[in-house]
């Protein structure tokens, strides 16, 4: 009996024992994924309803845990995400078939959207029954736009070979057809009296290989070796000397014209001539999108040691997932699609960054950002 | 004003833009000798004493124009020489400077060309 009792007594202190241990154990484990800084982990209920949350959960979405505990977590996504099912599928994947993987933007508590890694697992009861899901979700928007830099540049080194060759391969074709339209029109024009329907038909001729050949000009520039000429340039005087000759058009096409440039904007270090030509494009563009006429708004300032300028336009918009920097890309029906393309080398050659922000039907908004840096001697001249 | 007929030697490996320009000089009263390689040109050079040379940069041979040019130049420093490109850059620009020669872009504008022949050096 009493050899009995003993043994009970020991397998208690034992359980005891054991269970301390396992508290301590799952108490370890709380605070090293409560600590995590660089992660969000968290769990969600098999409903999708926030269970747990971390430190790092709260830096990256900025929710603190006692607003987003018992929140569904489509909180996290954006509307048309929300609105495409996408929140109830990776959680339908994940209960399917263990795992749900995805890198897609996701928003924060204030709104703005970052790029994230998302790994979903669901979580099982040793019946099957599914007791929920941990979510392990990482910022990856810095790498998102390193990947994306070197795109660019890739893109351009591309660019840059292929035009070489394409400019000389239609040049000179271009060249013996110019030469023969031009050597027509003075042969004509030497006889006494030259057939005005044949010289009418040769300069429609000669407009059209001018047009190819602006073409080409264009398609020419990405080839070009880089020699900026770098000057002190005041931006708005540089914006204005852009829009100046085509005030009066903007105005007889009723569009009005806003410029916002802050007081204090330092000179920055650029090549003023291609600045002109960003601008100029960004122009050209933001008036086409506005047949029916609106506003046309720059906006210029400084944030850290970089210098912005924004040209918004209230015009038609760019379709969405369209990518505008990519080469012959266009919604115009004469258009190019070398424009932005062009922009966009002129603005990484500053080693700048350039990106477009549009609501079909609203308008579009193209933010660049060129680093400052400022000659002693161009600010004394401030 | 009546301009005087010049001497011109024309280096194009192009057929037909060589034909053109030659015939757009020549109704301008200019005597023109064409070819279609650096190696000929040096050739005639070396008989002829032209008054201006005009060029193409890329050539089929090994001898290209900015090196036609560049030998007209040592041989009459005094003499007009026009560079022709379809594709040209600050560099060639330079160089094309560095030996006097003026620098024309494809497609060539035929009036722009006469005026650069007809432009005392």
């Amino acid at each position: 009996m009493e050899n009995s009792y003993q043994e009970l007594q020991r397998q208690i202190a034992e359980r005891e024992i054991a269970l301390e241990k396992l508290n301590q154990s799952e108490e370890r484990f709380r605070l090293l994924v409560e600590g995590v800084q660089d992660y969000a982990i968290y769990m969600l209920d098999p409903a999708g309803l926030v269970t747990t949350w971390n430190a790092g959960a709260e830096r990256i979405k900025g929710y603190s845990a006692r607003e987003v505990i018992g929140k569904h977590f489509s909180c996290f996504y954006r509307p048309e995400d929300i609105q495409a099912g996408r929140p109830n599928r990776a959680l339908e994947i994940a209960a399917r078939e263990g795992q749900y993987e995805e890198e897609n933007l996701r928003v924060r508590k204030d709104g703005s959207e970052f790029w994230s890694s998302v790994l979903i697992t669901a979580l099982h009861y040793s019946a099957g029954k599914l007791y929920g899901f941990t979510k392990v979700v990482r910022d990856i928007t810095e790498r998102k736009k390193t990947e994306e830099k070197l795109r660019q540049s890739e893109r351009l080194a591309t660019l840059g070979t292929t035009a070489a060759v394409f400019a000389h391969e239609i040049g000179n074709p271009l060249n013996g057809l110019s030469t023969s339209l031009q050597l027509a029109e003075t042969l004509l024009k030497k006889s006494d009296t030259p057939d005005p329907l044949i010289l009418e038909t040769l300069q429609a001729a000669s407009q059209e290989v001018q047009r190819l050949n602006s073409l080409l000009t264009d398609y020419r520039s990405f080839a070009r070796p880089l020699h900026l000429n770098l000057e002190a340039t005041d931006l708005r005087r540089a914006v204005q000397e852009v829009l100046d000759p085509s005030m009066r058009s903007y105005r007889d096409s009723g569009i009005k014209v806003n410029v916002q440039f802050s007081e204090d904007l330092p000179l920055i270090r650029v090549d003023k001539e291609r600045i002109k030509q960003v601008v100029l494009n960004l122009c050209k563009n933001a008036v086409e999108a506005m047949p029916g006429g609106g506003v046309l708004t720059f906006k210029a300032y400084q944030l850290n040691d970089q210098v912005i300028l924004e040209i918004s336009d209230t015009g038609t918009g760019i379709p969405g997932g369209m990518d505008v920097f990519q080469l012959f890309k266009t919604t115009k029906a004469d258009g190019t699609g070398l424009g932005l393309p062009i922009v966009q080398q002129i603005v990484s050659e500053h080693r700048g960054t350039i990106e477009c922000v549009s609501e079909p039907g609203k308008g579009a908004t193209f933010k660049i950002s060129i680093p400052l840096a400022i000659e002693p001697s161009a600010r004394d001249d401030l | 004003m009546e301009t005087m007929a010049c001497n011109l030697l024309l280096v194009e490996d192009d057929a037909l833009s060589r034909r053109n320009l030659a015939i757009y000089l020549q109704q301008s009263k200019h005597n023109v000798v064409q070819t279609d390689t650096g190696e000929a040109a040096v050739e005639l050079m070396s008989e002829v004493n032209f008054d201006v040379v005009i060029s193409d940069l890329r050539l089929r041979g090994r001898i290209n124009g900015i090196d036609v040019l560049r030998h007209h130049s040592r041989m009459h420093p005094e003499k007009r020489r026009i560079l022709l490109t379809a594709f040209g850059s600050d560099e060639i620009r330079a160089e094309a400077e560095a030996m006097h020669a003026l620098y024309h872009e494809k497609p060539i504008s035929m009036d722009d060309l006469l005026a650069s022949v007809e432009t005392p050096p």
